[in-house]
Protein backbone atom coordinates (compact mmCIF):
# COMPACT_ATOMS: atom_id res chain seq x y z
CA UNK A 1 0.00 0.00 0.00
CA UNK A 2 1.32 3.39 -0.84
CA UNK A 3 1.26 5.87 1.94
CA UNK A 4 -0.21 9.11 0.73
CA UNK A 5 2.07 12.02 1.33
CA UNK A 6 0.71 14.56 -1.04
CA UNK A 7 -0.19 17.03 1.68
CA UNK A 8 3.46 17.28 2.56
CA UNK A 9 4.23 19.12 -0.64
CA UNK A 10 3.78 22.86 -0.52
CA UNK A 11 1.51 24.11 -3.27
CA UNK A 12 4.27 26.16 -4.82
CA UNK A 13 6.12 22.99 -5.87
CA UNK A 14 3.17 21.27 -7.45
CA UNK A 15 3.61 22.55 -10.99
CA UNK A 16 7.03 20.94 -11.00
CA UNK A 17 5.64 17.48 -10.75
CA UNK A 18 2.57 17.93 -12.87
CA UNK A 19 4.38 17.34 -16.16
CA UNK A 20 5.60 13.98 -14.92
CA UNK A 21 8.82 14.06 -16.84
CA UNK A 22 12.10 12.50 -15.91
CA UNK A 23 12.49 12.95 -12.15
CA UNK A 24 16.11 13.97 -12.47
CA UNK A 25 15.22 16.67 -14.96
CA UNK A 26 12.47 17.85 -12.70
CA UNK A 27 14.91 18.11 -9.88
CA UNK A 28 17.36 20.05 -11.98
CA UNK A 29 14.56 22.42 -12.87
CA UNK A 30 13.50 22.79 -9.31
CA UNK A 31 17.10 23.39 -8.35
CA UNK A 32 17.53 26.23 -10.77
CA UNK A 33 14.23 27.87 -10.06
CA UNK A 34 13.85 27.61 -6.37
CA UNK A 35 16.77 26.20 -4.55
CA UNK A 36 20.02 27.35 -6.03
CA UNK A 37 20.90 29.28 -2.95
CA UNK A 38 19.61 26.70 -0.55
CA UNK A 39 21.62 24.62 1.76
CA UNK A 40 22.45 21.18 0.45
CA UNK A 41 20.36 19.36 2.99
CA UNK A 42 17.35 21.45 2.07
CA UNK A 43 17.87 20.54 -1.55
CA UNK A 44 17.76 16.94 -0.52
CA UNK A 45 14.51 17.51 1.29
CA UNK A 46 13.01 19.25 -1.69
CA UNK A 47 14.12 16.43 -3.91
CA UNK A 48 12.40 13.98 -1.63
CA UNK A 49 9.29 16.12 -1.55
CA UNK A 50 9.17 16.22 -5.32
CA UNK A 51 9.53 12.50 -5.56
CA UNK A 52 6.96 11.92 -2.86
CA UNK A 53 4.59 14.14 -4.78
CA UNK A 54 5.16 12.23 -7.99
CA UNK A 55 4.70 8.87 -6.40
CA UNK A 56 1.58 9.78 -4.51
CA UNK A 57 -0.07 12.03 -7.06
CA UNK A 58 0.21 9.93 -10.19
CA UNK A 59 -1.17 6.46 -10.46
CA UNK A 60 0.79 5.60 -13.56
CA UNK A 61 4.08 5.94 -11.73
CA UNK A 62 3.15 3.37 -9.16
CA UNK A 63 1.78 1.09 -11.85
CA UNK A 64 5.09 0.87 -13.62
CA UNK A 65 7.54 -1.39 -11.90
CA UNK A 66 10.63 0.29 -13.34
CA UNK A 67 9.61 3.78 -12.40
CA UNK A 68 8.69 2.57 -9.00
CA UNK A 69 12.12 1.10 -8.44
CA UNK A 70 13.95 4.09 -9.79
CA UNK A 71 11.95 6.36 -7.53
CA UNK A 72 12.66 4.34 -4.45
CA UNK A 73 16.36 4.54 -5.25
CA UNK A 74 16.34 8.21 -4.37
CA UNK A 75 15.98 7.54 -0.70
CA UNK A 76 13.27 5.14 0.28
CA UNK A 77 10.55 7.69 0.06
CA UNK A 78 7.91 5.32 -1.15
CA UNK A 79 7.01 3.47 1.97
CA UNK A 80 5.41 0.11 1.64
CA UNK A 81 3.72 -0.72 4.89
CA UNK A 82 2.59 -4.24 5.59
CA UNK A 83 1.56 -6.29 8.60
CA UNK A 84 1.39 -4.86 12.10
CA UNK A 85 3.50 -1.87 11.08
CA UNK A 86 0.83 -0.70 8.68
CA UNK A 87 -1.39 0.80 11.33
CA UNK A 88 1.51 2.40 13.11
CA UNK A 89 2.57 3.98 9.87
CA UNK A 90 -0.92 5.20 9.11
CA UNK A 91 -1.19 6.76 12.55
CA UNK A 92 2.13 8.52 12.20
CA UNK A 93 1.11 9.92 8.83
CA UNK A 94 -2.21 10.96 10.25
CA UNK A 95 -0.48 12.84 13.07
CA UNK A 96 1.66 14.83 10.66
CA UNK A 97 3.15 14.63 7.18
CA UNK A 98 6.24 16.59 8.31
CA UNK A 99 9.55 14.73 8.70
CA UNK A 100 11.90 16.99 10.68
CA UNK A 101 14.34 14.13 11.21
CA UNK A 102 15.47 14.47 7.60
CA UNK A 103 16.60 18.02 8.10
CA UNK A 104 18.20 17.11 11.39
CA UNK A 105 20.37 14.52 9.69
CA UNK A 106 21.61 17.21 7.29
CA UNK A 107 22.45 19.52 10.19
CA UNK A 108 24.32 16.75 12.01
CA UNK A 109 26.35 16.01 8.92
CA UNK A 110 27.35 19.61 8.25
CA UNK A 111 28.01 20.67 11.81
CA UNK A 112 31.56 21.59 12.77
CA UNK A 113 32.31 20.10 16.18
CA UNK A 114 33.16 22.55 18.90
CA UNK A 115 31.65 25.65 17.31
CA UNK A 116 29.05 27.21 19.58
CA UNK A 117 29.70 24.79 22.43
CA UNK A 118 30.11 27.71 24.82
CA UNK A 119 26.32 27.96 24.93
CA UNK A 120 26.12 24.53 26.56
CA UNK A 121 28.53 25.67 29.25
CA UNK A 122 26.50 28.69 30.32
CA UNK A 123 24.69 28.60 33.65
CA UNK A 124 21.48 29.56 31.89
CA UNK A 125 21.61 26.48 29.72
CA UNK A 126 22.58 24.18 32.58
CA UNK A 127 19.79 25.39 34.79
CA UNK A 128 17.24 25.08 32.02
CA UNK A 129 18.28 21.56 30.99
CA UNK A 130 18.68 20.32 34.56
CA UNK A 131 16.83 17.07 34.97
CA UNK A 132 15.24 18.07 38.29
CA UNK A 133 11.59 19.04 38.19
CA UNK A 134 10.03 22.40 38.80
CA UNK A 135 12.20 24.59 36.58
CA UNK A 136 10.99 28.15 37.02
CA UNK A 137 11.82 29.02 33.43
CA UNK A 138 10.88 26.23 31.09
CA UNK A 139 11.53 28.18 27.87
CA UNK A 140 15.03 28.84 26.56
CA UNK A 141 15.44 31.22 23.65
CA UNK A 142 18.64 31.46 21.63
CA UNK A 143 18.47 34.40 19.29
CA UNK A 144 20.86 35.93 16.83
CA UNK A 145 21.30 37.23 13.33
CA UNK A 146 21.21 34.96 10.31
CA UNK A 147 24.30 32.85 9.93
CA UNK A 148 25.63 33.09 13.50
CA UNK A 149 25.16 29.35 13.94
CA UNK A 150 21.94 28.96 15.91
CA UNK A 151 20.93 25.88 13.96
CA UNK A 152 24.34 24.33 14.41
CA UNK A 153 24.55 24.60 18.18
CA UNK A 154 25.39 21.15 19.31
CA UNK B 1 21.05 21.22 20.47
CA UNK B 2 18.99 18.12 19.89
CA UNK B 3 22.12 15.96 19.90
CA UNK B 4 23.49 17.50 23.10
CA UNK B 5 20.24 16.96 24.90
CA UNK B 6 20.03 13.40 23.61
CA UNK B 7 23.56 12.61 24.77
CA UNK B 8 23.25 14.45 28.05
CA UNK B 9 19.91 13.17 29.16
CA UNK B 10 19.82 9.74 27.53
CA UNK B 11 17.25 7.51 29.12
CA UNK B 12 14.15 5.75 28.05
CA UNK B 13 11.75 8.06 29.78
CA UNK B 14 13.35 11.25 28.43
CA UNK B 15 12.26 12.38 24.98
CA UNK B 16 14.00 14.96 22.82
CA UNK B 17 12.03 16.13 19.81
CA UNK B 18 12.67 18.82 17.24
CA UNK B 19 11.29 20.91 14.44
CA UNK B 20 12.92 23.07 11.79
CA UNK B 21 10.82 25.83 10.32
CA UNK B 22 11.45 26.65 6.69
CA UNK B 23 10.03 29.56 4.77
CA UNK B 24 9.83 27.38 1.67
CA UNK B 25 7.49 25.02 3.49
CA UNK B 26 5.32 27.59 5.25
CA UNK B 27 2.13 26.17 3.92
CA UNK B 28 2.84 22.61 5.02
CA UNK B 29 4.15 23.85 8.39
CA UNK B 30 0.82 24.68 9.95
CA UNK B 31 0.52 24.66 13.71
CA UNK B 32 -1.41 21.39 13.47
CA UNK B 33 1.25 19.72 11.36
CA UNK B 34 4.03 21.02 13.59
CA UNK B 35 2.34 19.84 16.78
CA UNK B 36 1.62 16.56 15.02
CA UNK B 37 5.28 16.20 14.12
CA UNK B 38 6.21 16.70 17.79
CA UNK B 39 3.68 14.09 18.81
CA UNK B 40 4.87 11.70 16.13
CA UNK B 41 8.41 11.92 17.49
CA UNK B 42 7.22 11.45 21.05
CA UNK B 43 5.66 8.13 20.12
CA UNK B 44 8.30 7.03 17.63
CA UNK B 45 10.28 4.86 20.01
CA UNK B 46 7.72 2.80 21.84
CA UNK B 47 4.42 1.50 20.60
CA UNK B 48 1.62 3.90 19.74
CA UNK B 49 -0.19 4.70 23.02
CA UNK B 50 -3.73 3.43 23.29
CA UNK B 51 -5.30 6.89 23.56
CA UNK B 52 -3.76 7.90 20.23
CA UNK B 53 -4.84 4.68 18.57
CA UNK B 54 -8.38 5.30 19.77
CA UNK B 55 -8.40 8.87 18.46
CA UNK B 56 -7.14 7.59 15.11
CA UNK B 57 -9.77 4.88 14.86
CA UNK B 58 -12.46 7.38 15.71
CA UNK B 59 -11.19 9.87 13.13
CA UNK B 60 -11.19 7.12 10.52
CA UNK B 61 -14.82 6.24 11.19
CA UNK B 62 -15.93 9.84 11.14
CA UNK B 63 -15.77 12.02 8.12
CA UNK B 64 -13.24 10.25 5.94
CA UNK B 65 -9.77 10.56 7.44
CA UNK B 66 -10.35 13.54 9.66
CA UNK B 67 -7.22 15.20 10.94
CA UNK B 68 -6.90 16.39 14.52
CA UNK B 69 -7.76 19.93 15.51
CA UNK B 70 -5.35 21.92 17.65
CA UNK B 71 -7.19 21.51 20.99
CA UNK B 72 -7.42 17.76 20.43
CA UNK B 73 -3.77 17.65 19.50
CA UNK B 74 -2.83 19.52 22.69
CA UNK B 75 -4.95 17.17 24.77
CA UNK B 76 -3.31 14.10 23.26
CA UNK B 77 0.10 15.63 23.73
CA UNK B 78 -0.54 16.30 27.41
CA UNK B 79 -1.52 12.68 27.95
CA UNK B 80 1.52 11.44 26.07
CA UNK B 81 3.90 13.73 27.96
CA UNK B 82 2.51 12.58 31.28
CA UNK B 83 4.01 9.13 30.76
CA UNK B 84 7.51 10.55 30.32
CA UNK B 85 9.90 11.91 32.94
CA UNK B 86 11.16 14.78 30.84
CA UNK B 87 10.40 16.13 27.38
CA UNK B 88 12.59 18.57 25.48
CA UNK B 89 10.94 20.28 22.51
CA UNK B 90 13.39 22.12 20.24
CA UNK B 91 12.17 24.43 17.49
CA UNK B 92 14.57 26.16 15.15
CA UNK B 93 14.20 29.09 12.73
CA UNK B 94 10.91 30.31 14.16
CA UNK B 95 11.22 33.48 12.11
CA UNK B 96 10.75 31.34 8.99
CA UNK B 97 7.39 30.09 10.15
CA UNK B 98 4.30 31.98 8.92
CA UNK B 99 3.29 34.30 11.76
CA UNK B 100 -0.25 32.98 11.93
CA UNK B 101 1.02 29.44 12.40
CA UNK B 102 3.71 30.58 14.80
CA UNK B 103 1.25 32.30 17.12
CA UNK B 104 -1.00 29.24 17.13
CA UNK B 105 2.01 27.11 17.91
CA UNK B 106 3.07 29.38 20.80
CA UNK B 107 -0.43 29.32 22.20
CA UNK B 108 -0.45 25.53 22.21
CA UNK B 109 3.04 25.31 23.68
CA UNK B 110 2.07 27.74 26.41
CA UNK B 111 -0.84 25.51 27.33
CA UNK B 112 1.40 22.44 27.35
CA UNK B 113 4.03 24.12 29.54
CA UNK B 114 1.33 25.33 31.91
CA UNK B 115 0.02 21.85 32.66
CA UNK B 116 3.19 19.78 32.17
CA UNK B 117 6.05 20.77 34.51
CA UNK B 118 8.31 18.14 32.93
CA UNK B 119 8.49 19.97 29.59
CA UNK B 120 11.37 22.19 28.49
CA UNK B 121 11.17 24.20 25.32
CA UNK B 122 14.16 25.38 23.33
CA UNK B 123 13.44 28.04 20.72
CA UNK B 124 15.82 29.59 18.19
CA UNK B 125 15.39 32.37 15.68
CA UNK B 126 16.32 35.87 14.69
CA UNK B 127 16.24 38.58 17.34
CA UNK B 128 12.85 40.05 16.38
CA UNK B 129 10.92 36.95 17.45
CA UNK B 130 12.14 37.50 21.01
CA UNK B 131 9.47 40.07 21.85
CA UNK B 132 6.75 37.85 20.50
CA UNK B 133 7.95 34.92 22.59
CA UNK B 134 8.09 37.08 25.72
CA UNK B 135 4.43 37.92 25.18
CA UNK B 136 3.43 34.27 25.21
CA UNK B 137 5.71 32.93 27.89
CA UNK B 138 6.09 34.85 31.11
CA UNK B 139 9.50 33.49 32.00
CA UNK B 140 12.01 32.99 29.26
CA UNK B 141 15.74 32.38 29.59
CA UNK B 142 17.44 34.27 26.79
CA UNK B 143 20.89 33.62 25.37
CA UNK B 144 22.15 35.87 22.56
CA UNK B 145 24.15 33.79 20.09
CA UNK B 146 27.26 35.63 19.01
CA UNK B 147 30.06 33.53 17.58
CA UNK B 148 33.29 33.65 19.58
CA UNK B 149 36.63 34.37 17.89
CA UNK B 150 37.49 30.68 18.25
CA UNK B 151 34.21 29.70 16.58
CA UNK B 152 34.91 32.00 13.67
CA UNK B 153 38.51 30.86 13.29
CA UNK B 154 37.74 27.16 13.31
CA UNK B 155 34.82 27.65 10.93
CA UNK B 156 36.98 29.63 8.50
CA UNK B 157 39.73 27.02 8.66
CA UNK B 158 37.24 24.28 7.90
CA UNK B 159 35.83 26.21 4.93
CA UNK B 160 39.29 26.97 3.55
CA UNK B 161 40.34 23.35 3.93
CA UNK B 162 37.30 22.34 1.88
CA UNK B 163 37.81 25.01 -0.75
CA UNK B 164 36.39 23.74 -4.04
CA UNK B 165 38.76 26.03 -6.01
CA UNK B 166 42.10 25.57 -4.23
CA UNK B 167 44.10 26.75 -7.25
CA UNK B 168 42.80 30.28 -6.67
CA UNK B 169 44.09 30.31 -3.11
CA UNK B 170 47.53 31.17 -1.85
CA UNK B 171 49.12 31.72 1.52
CA UNK B 172 48.68 35.46 1.40
CA UNK B 173 44.99 35.39 0.52
CA UNK B 174 44.39 32.77 3.17
CA UNK B 175 46.12 34.92 5.77
CA UNK B 176 44.06 37.93 4.71
CA UNK B 177 40.82 35.98 5.03
CA UNK B 178 41.79 34.70 8.45
CA UNK B 179 42.57 38.24 9.58
CA UNK B 180 39.88 40.38 7.94
CA UNK B 181 36.73 38.29 8.37
CA UNK B 182 37.00 37.88 12.17
CA UNK B 183 37.68 41.64 12.41
CA UNK B 184 34.63 42.50 10.34
CA UNK B 185 32.43 40.16 12.32
CA UNK B 186 33.50 41.58 15.65
CA UNK B 187 32.62 45.05 14.36
CA UNK B 188 29.10 43.95 13.51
Amino acid sequence: MLVQRQSLVPVSYRPLASGLGDPVQLLEKSDSHYTRSLHLSRKKELRQLTIAQMSSGHQQVTGNANSFNSLTNYGNIVNVAVGPDAERHQIQQWLSPLEPQQRHQGVRTDRLDGVGNWVLGTNKFRKWSDIGDGCAEPVLLCYGNPGVGKTYLR
Amino acid sequence: MIDSLCDQTGGKDVAVVGLYCDFLAQQAQSATNMLGAILKQLVSRGGIPEHIREAFQKAKQDFGDRGLRIPEMVGIMRKTIRSLARVFICIDALDECASKHRLELFESLREIVRVSPNVRIFLAGRPHIGDEIMKYFSKVVRIPVIPTQDDITSYLEMRLDHDPDPYAMDGELRADIMRVIPEKISEM
